[in-house]
Parts: structure tokens; C-alpha cells; sequence
């Protein structure tokens, strides 16, 4: 699932180009006028942050998984 | 018409967004100050903890608002301010993962961690907030093209870094308040005594911050124009007046009240004085973006105003519902972060 909804959002992304508004307006045409150097480091950090918090999210997964679910008391259903 | 309606909401979104994200930005940056022991901290988290989520909406709105009734503003600020509200925008993120993950594994590294990164990220937003605010007050240098002839570092301007100041300690008395709201014993004690310093500071930075703000921007021309206008300020001091007196009193809710009014009506201020100018140019006043010159067509503005008419009372509603719900003192079995 996780990796269908990637591949649906790459190749709408990806077939629009080089169009942002099809048939209207240019990619190129519609960056706005802030510097490379700016939008590198946002990139990086972007791509940073949201690696390491992906990774704390999956290890809690992981040693939630681990640990199975917690026993029901009570009656038997 | 229109576009003078939609700034007044605009203002009051952020009002909003500073009354209630704004004490637990304080609060968060205020902890390595005011615990002194895991069980504070963990009070202190469940003093946010159901707030947060709904408090940031607020900034999400008014950022929303200004995209969608002032492009042309929206598309200027946020591409002049771009470094400085992708420090916010990170710093936010790193708030709101670390209340969330602090909790879920008992080790003192991994608490460790999620405090650092809940500091960081309340810290940053309410200084980085002022400092932005700040020079929409004093004016940035855009072009005649709308390009921002700067970067960074001109934004931390002395003026812009006295206006983070200033709303920074805004934030800090709002979550020290709160905190005395909600906590009990020795923690309440400590928050309490925070609060009679924090407001003193406070007090002081207030007052530099008008003068400075009479010296070095356009701020107090609409309210000498017309007079009337001078009650938003003296609400201000109004505001700081009664939550030192239920300071002093030990009625919590009624200071952080006092204090919300503070807030609000510091807003206000701002906004009123910089209308109906959203965003100046030091360069030229020609390149300066005002509410007319940069809003959406009048047939969005009314189906939006239709709209936020509907919705935003709705989720006042709920939003209080959530409050009402956490509204008592924290105890041992309420600890859920």
C-alpha cells in the first residue's frame, strides 16, 4: 500500500512536468524568487528531519510489535 | 470593504494563534527552568499535551487566510522571510513529535532527547514569530518586482530581535500562568514565582518596545489619525496591570485571562497600526504590499467570508469543549505523556 501510493503520486507529478497548470503555466515559470542556496538547505533538512523521524516512528513500531498485544482481562468473549 | 473585513480576521487568527499557542511555546521553553525532576516534567507535558494540536491550527489558519485572501502578500512573505519560517516550520515538527514520542519508552536517553527537541522547538517559533512580526512593522526591502533584497540576517535586525524579545516573553509569562493553573505544590510554587519575574521583565521590554516602535516605524500614525483607536494599547496595559494584581492574588485563571488579553490586544496593536499595509518596503512605500493591492478577487474574498463565518465559530466551540474537558489541576493519574 504504502508503496502504491507513492507510485501514484510520482507519476502524477512526473507526467504533469513540464507543465505546474496543464497547458497554462510552466514549472520554470512558477518558482518563486528565493535563492538555490535557501532552497538546498531547506531540501537537505527536509530530507534529514523527516529520515530520522521516520526511523524513531518505525523502531517504536517495531518494539510495540515485538511485544504483542496487551492481555485482555476480563470475560471470554 | 471586503479586503478591510478579511485583514481584520486575519488579525484575528493570529490574536488567537498567540493566546493560545503562545503559552505553550512559553511553557515548553520555560521547562529545563521549572522542573526539577522527571514527575515535573511529566506534568509540565500534560499541561500541553491536549492543547498543542489544537493551538497550532490556529497558525495554520492565519497562514491560510493570507494565501487565500492576499496572495501577493503571501507569496512575498513567505518567500522574503523563506529561511526564517523554515526554522519555524522544523522547529514546530520537532515540538510536536517530541510531546508525542517522549512518553513511549522509559529511558532516560530518549527523554532526553524528545525534552531537547520540545526546548528547541518552543523556543525558536515564539522568538522567530516576534522577530518576523517585528519586521512587518519596520518594513523589509522588497523591490518593485516583490523581491526580497536580503536574506536572513537582515531579519535579525536589532528591531526585529527587540520584537522577538518582546513576544517571546509574552509567551513565557502566558506558560508560567498556566502552568500555576495547572500544577500543584512545589512546581506551583516555582511557577508562580517565575511568573512575578517574568512579568517584571516583561513590563520593561513592553515599554522599550513602544518607545522603539514610535522611533523607528509608521506603527502609531493610524491611532494619532484617529484618536479612538489609542483604546487597543491601553488595553495592553490594562491586560499587564490585572495579571500582575492576580498575580499577586494567586488567581491563576484570572491572570492567564489578563494575560490572553495582553496578548490579544498586543496583536491588535500591531495590526491596527500597520492597516492597511500588509507588508512594507524600506526600499519604496510604491513596493509595499497592501491589503488592496494584494488580495484575492472580490467574489473569493465573499465566498470565503460565507465560509469562516460558518466554521470558525465551530471550532470555537469544540476547541472550548477540549478546554473545558482539561480544565482541572493535574493529578497522579491524569499523567498520560
Amino acid at each position: 500500500p504504502y508503496i502504491a501510493c507513492e507510485a501514484g503520486w510520482t507519476l502524477a507529478e512526473v507526467g504533469r512536468q513540464p507543465w505546474i497548470v496543464y497547458g497554462l503555466m510552466k514549472t520554470a515559470d512558477a518558482v518563486s524568487p528565493v535563492s538555490t542556496s535557501q532552497v538546498l538547505i531547506s531540501l537537505v533538512a527536509f530530507i534529514l528531519v523527516y529520515s530520522l523521524l521516520g526511523l524513531a516512528a518505525f523502531y517504536l513500531m517495531y518494539i510495540n510489535a515485538i511485544k504483542g498485544p496487551e492481555p485482555v482481562a476480563g470475560k471470554e468473549i | 470593504m471586503l479586503e478591510t473585513i478579511w485583514f481584520i480576521l486575519w488579525g484575528l487568527l493570529w490574536a488567537v494563534y498567540f493566546m493560545l499557542d503562545g503559552f505553550d511555546l512559553g511553557l515548553g521553553t520555560l521547562m529545563p527552568f521549572l522542573a526539577k525532576n522527571d514527575e515535573d516534567r511529566k506534568v509540565i507535558y500534560n499541561s500541553i499535551g491536549p492543547f498543542w494540536d489544537g493551538n497550532e491550527v490556529w497558525l495554520i489558519s492565519a497562514g491560510g487566510v493570507t494565501f487565500a485572501a492576499f496572495p501577493k502578500t503571501y507569496a512575498v512573505m513567505f518567500s522574503a522571510m523563506y529561511s526564517a519560517l523554515m526554522i519555524v516550520l522544523f522547529a514546530l515538527i520537532l515540538r510536536g513529535v517530541s510531546l508525542e514520542f517522549r512518553s513511549k519508552i522509559d529511558h532516560p536517553l530518549w527523554k532526553k532527547i524528545w525534552d531537547t527537541g520540545l526546548v528547541a522547538g518552543s523556543f525558536l517559533p515564539a522568538l522567530l514569530l516576534g522577530v518576523a512580526f517585528a519586521n512587518i512593522f519596520q518594513g523589509i526591502p522588497i523591490d518593485g518586482e516583490g523581491i526580497y533584497r536580503g536574506n536572513l540576517f537582515t531579519l535579525l535586525n536589532p528591531y526585529g530581535l527587540l520584537g522577538g524579545a518582546f513576544f517571546l516573553l509574552l509567551f513565557l509569562l502566558h506558560g508560567s500562568l498556566w502552568l500555576a493553573i495547572k500544577s500543584e505544590g512545589e512546581l506551583n510554587k516555582r511557577a508562580a514565582g517565575l511568573s512575578e519575574i517574568l512579568w517584571v521583565t516583561l513590563l520593561v521590554v513592553t515599554l522599550i518596545f513602544l518607545l522603539v516602535t514610535k522611533l523607528l516605524t509608521e506603527l502609531f500614525n493610524n491611532y494619532i489619525h484617529m484618536p479612538v483607536l489609542f483604546i487597543i494599547p491601553l488595553l495592553t496595559v490594562t491586560g499587564l496591570i490585572l495579571s500582575r494584581l492576580f498575580i499577586h492574588k494567586k488567581a491563576w485563571w484570572k491572570a492567564w485571562f489578563s494575560s490572553c488579553l495582553t496578548i490579544v490586544s498586543a496583536t491588535f496593536f500591531g495590526v491596527t497600526g500597520i492597516y492597511p499595509v500588509m507588508l512594507p518596503s524600506s526600499i519604496d512605500t510604491l513596493f509595499s504590499l497592501t491589503i488592496y493591492n494584494s488580495s484575492s478577487s472580490p467574489l473569493t474574498l465573499k465566498i470565503m467570508l460565507v465560509v469562516a463565518l460558518i466554521f470558525v465559530p465551530i471550532v470555537i466551540i469544540y476547541q472550548t469543549w477540549v478546554y473545558s474537558l482539561f480544565k482541572d489541576k493535574l493529578k497522579e493519574k491524569d499523567l498520560v505523556y
